[in-house]
């Protein structure tokens, strides 16, 4: 099988082991998307169409492990992952950045609904889609350290198996 | 020609099969088919059974004796909750053909106050919860008997509106339904006062309530007039 769909698989299921046990055990009024970090990062590496795909996959996934309304955080992801797609975010401290911001997009898209409007009142969306994004920005980091340690792992390996 | 466009066609394609899902869950016969399919799976989970079933029992218990509900109950379950923290909005899996209709208010088992029915489908119907920022409530303060409207969207507590600042209203006193809005039957507990501020602008004071019902652990709500 090709190694990039390997690796894919593979931080795929890390972060859905992650995001299930964060949705169970993580005692906060706020929970971290991690999806939502790692398609950014899959966006900003030039992977458009996986990260469009994975979009979806994730989104759907989302739903079904948070008892959400079906599909709707399919929309919300591939919306953003796609205006993401023109953008070429290359360092750290810009990605944090760009985290901080769509993850503000995101929790304000999750709480829209047409045509009542926004289902909190704007101080209560203001102070919790604040700290989602600051805790997104914290797993992003974590999230792009990891996935250049799995990505050295397997050029390691390939290195090895060749020789 | 067609390879150029790539991410547009992934990304309309994506988003025209998240839209068929959202219309087809939220509107049609689905629940019917995954509570089917649920059953399955659920007989061979026997504590997940016994815990259903306790909790059924408790509610058919509760049915009996219902001083507060004139009319017929209806158990439903939750299966989607919007946002996954204080929903805001929930689906349950009653509709139309068990004879669920808009405006009929849902409750916990414990009998707190969750919201009220707002659209109904065939076999499934949404609910605003105390939660949204639309909802308002006639409630009344169960040891000073004073009326004020309870609002939703300041999270994760209520507002409570049009309290004269010179009432004896004390922290820990419970909100109940006053019964006088055509949506709740009176009487249905809400929650509880958990701070009062006064306010120098209104002759009101400023009061939130903790609500009862903790939605996001609710698997099982009732649905009457």
């Amino acid at each position: 099988m090709n190694r990039r769909i390997i690796i894919l698989v593979e931080q795929f299921l890390i972060l859905m082991g992650l995001q299930i046990f964060f949705l169970n055990y993580f005692r906060s009024t706020v929970i971290p998307s991690f999806f939502l970090v790692w398609l950014l990062i899959l966006a900003w590496e030039e992977n458009t169409e996986i990260a469009l795909l994975m979009a979806f996959i994730t989104g759907m996934t989302y739903d079904l492990i948070s008892k959400g309304f079906y599909g709707t955080t399919s929309i919300i992801f591939l919306v953003i992952v796609y205006i993401n797609c023109f953008l070429k975010i290359k360092n750290t401290p810009e990605r944090i950045i760009g985290i901080f911001i769509f993850s503000i997009v995101y929790f304000l898209m999750g709480l829209f609904k047409y045509p009542d409007g926004f289902l909190w009142s704007p101080k209560a969306i203001f102070k919790y889609s604040l700290l989602f994004a600051l805790l997104n920005s914290i797993v992003g980091f974590f999230i792009e350290q990891g996935m250049k340690r799995l990505r050295l792992r397997w050029k390691t390996k390939k290195e090895f198996l060749s020789i | 020609m067609l390879w150029r466009f790539r991410r547009e066609i992934i990304f309309v394609i994506g988003l025209f099969l998240s839209v068929m899902i959202v219309r087809h869950h939220s509107h049609r016969r689905v629940y019917n088919i995954e509570n089917s399919q649920g059953e399955e799976i659920k007989t061979t989970n026997y504590e997940e059974l016994i815990a259903e079933n306790i909790r059924l029992k408790e509610i058919l218990d509760l049915k009996k004796d219902v001083s507060l509900l004139k009319k017929k109950v209806i158990v439903g379950q939750i299966v989607s909750i919007k946002p996954i923290i204080f929903p805001a909005e929930i689906i349950i899996n009653k509709g139309r053909n068990n004879g669920v209709r808009e405006d009929m208010a849902v409750f916990s088992k414990e009998m707190f106050l969750i919201g009220r029915i707002t659209n109904v489908y065939q076999d499934s119907a949404f609910v605003k919860t105390v939660f949204n920022t639309k909802t308002k409530i006639s409630v009344i303060i169960d040891t000073t008997r004073e009326i004020g409207i309870l609002e939703g969207g300041s999270i994760p507590l209520l507002s409570l509106k049009y309290i004269p600042s010179d009432s004896n209203v004390k922290e820990g006193d419970k909100v109940i339904t006053s019964g006088f809005s055509d949506f709740y039957p009176k009487g249905i507990e809400v929650g509880e006062i958990v701070r009062i501020e006064q306010n120098t602008e209104t002759l009101f004071l400023n009061i939130l309530v903790k609500p009862f019902s903790c939605i996001s652990a609710v698997e099982e709500v009732l649905i009457s007039e």
